[in-house]
């Protein structure tokens, strides 16, 4: 407990001098706003600027930083803090499971909210993105986990670099391109977990969960879309699937 | 004389609607939408209330208002659930009972406190509802006192309360977090000029940051990536004895909850600040004059009834201007208004005299959805309980998948996703380094109103500080504002305990004299 | 062998052809750039219904407001296909979008409706001294620059009324920004402010219940709410009829380059939406004056605007991109 909290105040050390660079950043920036000359019809004296806040907020920024670094530095001790700074960048810190874990659960959404949503139908992407998700942290005890691991990280980069790289290109010519790659890795994916799943023997849980992905997914894009009536982000293959059927177009 | 042919409308109104087979269907079923939308998180009540106006706006007049009014009342109890059983608040206007309610959950109080915030929320209505029947010309008063200095006197103290609340670590973290909640309230062009702060060129942040990126993104990931990681399960559910609370209990909290009805109804009458602003300021008030303030923030009933209270007699509270001024005191309160409008009726000054028993109507509804609300809310507690029994591993996903799109939904914004991710992996790290959340969300709330109205205060004053001790409301403020501050005070908190204590040694000799004379009296 | 072929390849050519039904086969999306409950949310709502009900398919109401003066909304809208079934509710306030660094492009990428607008007026706090507005300006210049005004927010319409106040009757007022009409209107009726410009249908409740005075109109006729009468500001000074009136425009737009099928199918409907009882009543009810517009004679009326809206906020000092190199014109 002790060990722990020397920890967490050599970090607060680091964060207190983090924090101070940013109020003087916050600072400087306040100082370019207009000070004094009319804006918006409204002459400027300083408690009028918009300058105010933002030089309030940095330099209480600076303060809070400054105090918070003096106590880290006070209760942890020097040494404490190079030893902070030390394992922090070493590398089986970096490897170590608990940051794999970390970085896994914070990708995968990532990974969907800046690369998936904006260019592959939401349907789509949500199946792909559930599915993901939870066999990632299911799987862990399987067998060959590493090896599927490794698969599904190589396929993402792969999907992720050809949709934003090569996706201005066929969106004239063929429209719904990136829907049809999107579902092709996605199946990929899960014919190789089947693979490793059913050497493994956990096959009807494997099953049950893909059922899930699809229905949750299913259910409420059907929902936001007819229901509620939101445009959806991207709207794709399945979406103008299910738009034909509402309207009989067939 | 008048008061009693009003009462007599008013059950007659209240009489027709509870036989009439149409209404009550129409009730229950939108308070359970508006449930349902104030349960799952990114769904606000503002988007319940859009979605019904566009639904209703083929019905007759009352039977719209039946369905607006239950949906907005269901969804701001809603919120209640998600933020106790997963610890991601619903609604804005359940963030703050999330403090509370999630470590319950994770005694096996899951139950129990839905119960609680369920019979809270229902006594709320109802409280907001008798202001806006018997005093609303009070409340109107009230609502036209408030200029730029209150405003921001009133910010100023709500950011205040957010420095009490409890820390996990040091008190210095707590401002920090605050001063984020700060910083990124202050992105976007200010409203005053227009002049564009810490944009960087993006017109996407013209706007500003939207709250409801912010309060998923700093309490969902981080919640999401928790459970992940660390393959936690949320909380357990002990078998369900008893999910009404006492009786008893309800008559001990009458203090708290006629103090959070009040605060509720006030400041939900101020137009623009809501039910999220009630909840935090009940909230800070009740752990203040709290005989066990240590207790807040590890699960205490006390704040659960706070918060869900006044958050539900802000619903009156807002009405009322709404309906007398046409100034609606909330965000959902200012959706009300364009439903009304394209049903035409004007609400204003002359609603009164062109429709004079308008307000009695909304009374009679609100009355009606708070009763539904709290049958509705017992029945579903037993169910919605065992929410906590699904594995983990499965059920965080789909809640992330909710939140995601949930969050899309209010402003058709990809651009609020792309802000939400990065402000959750902020708020995780924080929570990992012992920062607390609430002050960030509150930053964030109250942070353009206490900048702007500053400004303009000291505009329209030409730099002049003292209409706040000539104005009385803003003197009162003022007044909370240093309270507040002093009592934070080590030196205060010693002269307290010293005098309870004193208070307390002169009593216990009192009864020792008294069973020292009662002794001698029975020897004789 | 050969006249099945033939068969064959007639119906292939003949199916799309009848399959090509009339637009519209689909709900239409109306995405509205400014905030729920808002004037031109109300407007596109009550409209959208009526056009729905001729059009015979549903027209869904969306708010997406955000960005500077509905930037985001627009944009989104003018992304989606240019199909017809997408169409934005707009209002006048949008045409600075260009300058304020929002959108790349100029008004005339739009094919306009407009619905309406209402008639601007300056009210006065019920306690207020002055009973005309011939005192109050005579005051004003007394005393310039301390007679607190409001007009919503910095550069919206309501605020160049004011300024065409200002300059053609040569007062000066103090202008306090508010983040819109009603923050304002509030103002007013607190007494935090002395004065207020926003638009009639706006104060029209407040007027009626006292708690506003209005003293006159910001357009060539008066009004007559109720038993008050409200003159025009132009009877007492007539230079004011060289800035003003500056009405506002509300209403939805498709992008120009939609099919001319859809268009002539829109304004259609657009037109006998206007004529139908509910929506005149509507406008007879909240002061709104319908202004029916659309096509060309809408586009020059919005370009009008822009140009007037542009020029001056490069005098206020707000804008960030030149209205040259968006090719405004001055006005």
């Amino acid at each position: 407990m002790e060990e722990k909290n020397n920890w967490l105040r050599g970090v607060d050390f680091y964060c207190g001098l983090g924090i101070m660079i940013f109020g003087a950043f916050v600072v400087v920036e306040g100082f370019g706003m207009p000070l004094r000359d009319s804006l918006g019809g409204v002459q400027n004296v300083w408690y009028v600027s918009p300058a105010l806040s933002p030089i309030f907020v940095g330099v209480g920024f600076f303060l809070l930083g400054a105090l918070l670094s003096a106590i880290g530095l006070n209760e942890a001790g020097a040494g404490e803090i190079k030893r902070v700074l030390r394992t922090s960048l070493a590398v089986d810190t970096l490897l170590s499971l608990p940051v794999q874990r970390f970085l896994v659960a914070a990708t995968i959404p990532a990974v969907y909210i800046f690369v998936l949503i904006p260019r592959v139908d939401f349907c789509i992407a949500s199946i792909l993105f559930l599915w993901l998700y939870m066999m990632l942290f299911f799987l862990v005890e399987t067998e060959g986990f590493r090896q599927l691991q490794l698969f599904f990280a190589l396929g993402m980069a792969l999907l992720c670099a050809t949709l934003v790289t090569a996706g201005r290109f066929w969106s004239e010519s063929m429209p719904y391109a990136g829907d049809l790659l999107t579902a092709a890795c996605t199946a990929a994916f899960i014919l190789r977990a089947r693979g490793v799943v059913a050497r493994h023997g956990s096959g009807a849980a494997f099953w049950r969960t893909l059922a899930i992905c699809i229905t949750v997914t299913i259910i409420l894009t059907v929902c936001f879309r007819f229901f509620l009536l939101v445009p959806l982000p991207t709207e794709g293959t399945v979406v103008e699937f299910m738009d034909r059927i509402r309207y009989n177009e067939f | 004389m008048f008061i009693l042919e009003r009462l007599g409308t008013f059950f007659g109104i209240l009489g027709q609607m509870a036989v009439n087979p149409l209404d009550i269907a129409l009730l229950f079923s939108c308070t359970l939408l508006g449930i349902i939308f104030g349960a799952l998180p990114g769904l606000t009540a503002t988007l319940g209330v859009a979605l019904l106006t566009t639904l209703t706006y083929g019905m007759k007049t009352d039977l719209a208002l039946t369905a607006l009014l239950s949906m907005y009342v269901g969804a701001i109890y809603g919120g209640s659930y998600s933020s106790i059983l997963i610890n991601i608040p619903g609604t804005a206007a359940s963030a703050a009972t999330a403090l509370e309610g999630y470590p319950m959950a994770c005694r096996g109080e899951g139950g129990r406190a839905i119960g609680l915030t369920t019979t809270a929320s229902a006594i709320g209505t109802i409280i907001g509802m008798l202001f806006m029947v018997c005093l609303s010309p009070l409340v109107s008063a009230f609502a036209l006192q408030f200029t730029s200095f209150e405003f921001f006197l009133l910010a100023f103290f709500g950011i205040l309360i957010s420095g009490t609340l409890a820390c996990p670590d040091l008190v210095c973290k707590g401002w920090i977090s605050g001063f984020i909640g700060l910083f990124l309230a202050l992105v976007g062009r200010d409203r005053l000029q227009f002049y564009p702060r810490f944009t960087f060129g993006f017109s996407e942040f013209d706007g500003g940051i939207d709250i409801v990126p912010v309060l998923i993104g700093a309490f969902g990931i981080p919640q999401i990536i928790q459970v992940m990681v660390n393959r936690m399960k949320p909380g357990e559910a002990k078998p369900l004895s008893r999910v009404v609370p006492e009786f008893g209990k309800i008559k001990r909290s009458i203090g708290n909850i006629v103090r959070s009805s009040l605060i509720g109804v006030g400041i939900g009458s101020l137009p623009g600040i809501g039910e999220d602003v009630a909840a935090w300021v009940s909230y800070g008030a009740a752990k203040n004059s709290s005989k066990h303030p240590e207790r807040f923030g590890t699960g205490c009933d006390e704040g659960v009834i706070a918060t869900e209270t006044a958050n539900n007699a802000c619903i009156g509270g807002a009405i009322v201007p709404l309906l007398t001024l046409g100034i609606p005191g909330s965000p959902p309160a200012a959706m009300l208004l364009g439903a009304l409008m394209l049903h035409n009726i004007a609400p204003g000054p002359m609603l009164a005299i062109e429709h004079p028993n308008f307000l009695l109507e909304v009374t009679a509804i609100l009355l009606l959805a708070a009763v539904a609300m709290w049958i509705v809310g017992i029945y579903l507690a037993r169910h919605v309980v065992k929410v906590l029994t699904l594995p983990p591993m499965l059920f965080m996903p789909i809640v992330g998948l909710l939140c995601i799109i949930g969050s899309y939904s209010l402003g058709l914004s990809v651009f609020n996703l792309y802000l939400m991710l990065p402000i959750g992996l902020l708020a995780y790290a924080m929570t990992i380094l012992g920062y607390p959340i609430a002050p960030l969300v509150i930053g964030v709330i109250l942070g353009p109103m206490a900048d702007e109205n500053l400004r303009r205060a000291l505009m329209v004053s030409q730099g002049d500080f003292t209409p706040i001790f000539t104005r009385p409301v803003a003197c009162v403020i003022f007044f909370a504002i240093v309270l507040t501050f002093v009592s934070q005070l080590p030196v205060y908190k010693r002269l307290r305990t010293r005098l309870a204590d004193k208070w307390t040694a002169r009593k216990t000799r009192q009864i020792a004299c008294k069973m020292a004379a009662d002794l001698g009296d029975s020897k004789r | 062998m050969k006249k099945l072929l033939l068969i064959c390849l007639v119906l292939l050519v003949a199916a799309p052809m009848a399959m090509a039904k009339k637009y519209p086969t689909r709900d239409i999306t109306n995405i509205v750039v400014w905030g729920a409950g808002g004037g031109t949310d109300v407007c596109n709502r009550i409209v959208s219904a009526e056009m729905a009900a001729i059009l015979g398919v549903n027209i869904n109401v969306v708010n997406k407001p955000g960005g500077v003066a509905g930037s985001l909304g627009m944009a989104e809208a003018y992304g989606m296909k240019h199909d017809g079934y997408t169409i934005c509710g707009l209002s006048e306030s949008c045409v600075t979008a260009g300058v304020q660094g929002g959108w790349d492009k100029k008004m005339d990428v739009w094919y306009p409706f407009i619905v309406a607008g209402s008639p601007d007026v300056i009210s006065v706090t019920p306690d207020s001294p002055y009973k005309t507005l011939k005192e109050f300006l005579e005051a004003a210049k007394a005393a310039p620059k301390t007679i607190k005004a409001g007009a919503g927010g910095s550069g919206s319409i309501h605020h160049l009324n004011l300024l065409a106040l200002e300059k053609g009757s040569g007062a000066a007022f103090n202008f306090i920004p508010y983040p819109g009409s009603a923050p304002s209107q509030n103002a007013a009726m607190t007494g935090e402010i002395n004065c207020v410009v926003t638009s009639l249908a706006e104060q029209a409740q407040l007027i009626r219940g006292g708690k506003l005075r209005p003293l006159a109109m910001l357009t060539p006729d008066g009004f007559t709410i109720d038993a008050i009468s409200i003159p025009s500001a132009f009877a007492d000074f007539p230079d004011l009829s060289k800035h003003l009136p500056i009405m506002q425009a509300i209403g939805m737009a498709v992008p120009a380059g939609v099919p001319d099928e859809v268009k002539a199918t829109l304004s259609d409907a657009f037109t006998k939406a206007l004529a139908s009882e509910k929506v005149q009543q509507w406008a007879k009810d909240n002061y709104y004056i319908l202004n029916g517009k659309t096509g060309e004679a809408a586009s020059k009326e919005f370009a009008q605007l822009e140009s007037l809206f542009a020029w001056t906020l490069v005098e206020l000092n707000t804008t960030k991109v030149s209205p040259d190199a968006l090719g405004i014109p001055k006005p």
